[in-house]
């Protein structure tokens, strides 16, 4: 079945009633994420892996879609209204979004920062669509020994290219090695890291805590520290109807952004650590070089809100090509989704689209149909989103960490996870305090038992013969580019001070 | 917290991996790799970069970190409203816990405890609650432990 096919199958499932409804409350439910800051839509999804043992997997996938790209328009909102950007990819948007808005033009950036978000997320799809069953073709010749250097790659480039400090991302990555191997070995059945067999430890530390303890309580925890709880003053939405916000002129700025932003999301955010914040970045500086009103930029350049805007929803396609075709997370929220793919039981990997292809196209179909129903959200609805805005910070995120404690208390009512949730919100606050990213932990996390599995089972294949790893040719390659990523900062770092 | 603090927390954590990687017991399965080594690699690789991390530190340590107007008592409250959760919440129930839990959450992020903020904190718990328990179906125990 050709890709256009089984993607069209994709949509008489997605456009089911009920899967609908699962998709219309994920981009709602990512709206709010996006515009609030502090939560993350990895948080999110992490908060509702409970539920992926009661709801069916595609209703669910759906809903996860959904939060995910919804985060990414949400975050534009607060960016431009309040200049606090609800993600980190929309950072770039507070530049000269809420210098649009405080001259009066917010209805104009906050337009084209939907509608950029739209085509570019479609542009997005469309490769996806196209790309994956090449990757997947390409994929199912690694065996064991290939898929180990490919994790061991974007282990590295997650924790060498996050971040400000090489040191830093690779103690965050092993540290979240280290916590994903607690529990008892699948292989050999031995308990490792449990403190001399805690019952607690056996199964293993739980996705949902290290998330909502290093990013709820983490982030809740440093604010608080911070000290600088205050409701932030909200500029005025438009008042003239959504449709006319962008005039003729507008739209001619806007569109050749739009379409650089999408050229560089979905190809650097398919790659390991490429995520959305490089993108974003590339393509405010790429559209104040090119730009004909280089004068407007820093004062609010129309230019410098459409292509960010369109490079990090066109990433969210990106990240989630190597997630659905090789199964290697390479940003949290993408690690969080592969998380609950396992509990579903389903293995992601090249596998993934033949044996789940029902799934992954339907997936594929709601994020079309989702960016349809984003579009409707966002524009319209703006005095909504604005209210929610206006509620007060410090009730906000105290009812944030009792919906996150919840969350973590009902997967089995223990004390114990709740004292595991403190030390990850802990480990959050320090990280957060002193520039460390979450991010390789989070990856690390997950990646530990799958990169030792295929560790293992490489070795077996090669009967103990660890050259396996360098005789191989794609092997090797991948190997060889980790070693560059890893020890490159050192020498660069070692030149510079010669120089 | 400063970065030496935490770069001495980091050690910390390196002497318990050691400690809990020598642990393992070896494998009786033929298997080249076993369930000791992929841990002992991983442990070694945290030990190494917290060392870097714990050197860089120190020899920062002289500069003298600069701290702006922090509040460390807002980081206490916070924590004791952690704490207070994770010691109640199996015998009182979640409800209350979460309650008094809230309490000092709230306050960590300055706001002023009185019957108003009280009120909110009972509010927002039980909204989360009745969400969680009735709407969602979760299991977060009973309203009241001690009474059922």
């Amino acid at each position: 079945m050709s890709s256009l096919e089984s993607l069209l199958k994709g949509f008489t499932i997605a456009l089911d009633p009920i899967i609908l409804l699962f998709g219309f409350a994920g981009c709602l439910a990512g709206t709010l994420v996006g515009l609030l800051p502090g939560i993350a839509p990895a948080l999110t999804i992490a908060l509702l892996l409970p539920f992926t043992f009661t709801v069916p997997a595609t209703s669910m996938f759906v809903l996860f879609a959904g939060i995910y790209y919804g985060a990414m328009y949400g975050g534009s909102t607060s960016s431009i209204l309040i200049n606090t950007p609800g993600e980190s990819s929309t950072v770039v948007t507070a530049l000269e979004g809420n210098k649009m808005a405080k001259k009066g033009l917010a209805g104009k950036a906050l337009a084209t920062a939907a509608w950029g978000s739209f085509f570019a997320g479609t542009i997005g799809l469309i490769a996806l669509t196209l790309f994956a069953p090449l990757i997947v073709e390409f994929a199912l010749k690694f065996g064991p020994a290939e898929y180990f250097s490919f994790m061991v790659l974007s282990c590295v480039a997650v924790s060498a290219v996050l971040g400000n400090s090489t040191v830093k991302g690779m103690i965050s990555l092993s540290l979240g090695l280290i916590i994903g191997l607690i529990g008892i070995d699948i292989q050999s059945g031995q308990a490792r890291f449990t403190f001399g067999g805690k019952i607690e430890l056996l199964d293993g530390i739980e996705m949902v805590m290290a998330v909502v303890g290093l990013f709820a309580l983490g982030d809740s925890m440093h604010l608080a520290w911070e000290g600088r709880i205050k409701n932030q003053k909200i500029l005025k939405s438009p008042q003239t109807p959504w449709y006319k916000w962008m005039n003729k002129s507008d739209w001619k700025r806007s569109w050749k952004p739009w379409l650089r932003g999408s050229f560089f999301g979905f190809p650097i955010g398919a790659l390991p650590a490429g995520g959305a914040e490089v993108p974003t970045l590339l393509s405010y500086y790429t559209e104040k070089k090119l730009s004909k009103n280089k004068n407007e930029f820093g004062k609010g350049a129309i230019e410098g809100v459409a292509g960010p805007e369109a490079a990090n929803n066109s990433a969210v396609a990106g990240v989630l090509m190597p997630l659905l075709t090789l199964g290697i997370p390479t940003s949290a929220t993408a690690a969080v989704l592969l998380s609950a793919f396992q509990s579903y039981g389903i293995v992601p990997g090249p596998s993934l689209l033949t044996q789940q292809g029902g799934l992954v196209w339907t997936l594929i179909a709601s994020l079309y149909i989702g960016n349809v129903i984003l579009l409707v959200l966002n524009l319209p609805l703006i005095k909504i989103w604005i209210k929610i805005l206006q509620l007060p910070a410090n009730w906000l995120y105290t009812g944030i960490i009792v919906i996150c404690t919840a969350s973590v208390y009902s997967v089995s009512r223990s004390s114990f996870d709740l004292l595991i949730l403190f030390i990850f919100g802990f480990i959050g606050f320090c990280f957060k305090r002193l520039n460390f990213s979450p991010t390789p932990l989070i990856i690390g996390l997950i990646i530990g038992p799958l990169a030792e599995q295929s560790l293992r089972q490489a070795m077996i294949i090669s009967m103990g013969d660890w050259s396996t790893f360098v005789t191989r040719p794609i092997s090797a390659s991948i190997l060889f580019l980790s070693f560059i990523l890893l020890f490159l900062p050192f020498v660069w770092k070692f030149r510079k001070k010669i120089i | 917290m400063k970065s030496t603090h935490f770069s001495i927390f980091l050690i910390f954590l390196c002497g318990l991996a050691i400690w809990q990687a020598t642990q393992i017991p070896t494998s009786g399965l033929r298997d080249s790799i076993g369930a000791k080594n992929f841990p002992f690699f991983i442990v070694s690789l945290f030990v190494i970069f917290s060392f870097i991390y714990f050197f860089q530190q120190l020899s920062f340590y002289k500069k003298k970190e600069i701290l702006k107007n922090q509040s460390t008592n807002n980081v206490i409250f916070f924590c004791l409203g952690c704490l207070i959760l994770i010691l109640v919440s199996n015998f009182v129930g979640f409800f209350i816990a979460s309650v008094l839990s809230s309490i000092f959450i709230a306050r960590s992020f300055g706001t002023v405890i009185n019957l108003s903020s009280l009120k909110n904190c009972f509010l927002i718990t039980l909204t989360v609650w009745l969400l969680f328990s009735v709407v969602l179906k979760l299991q977060l125990g009973p309203l009241v432990k001690f009474l059922s």
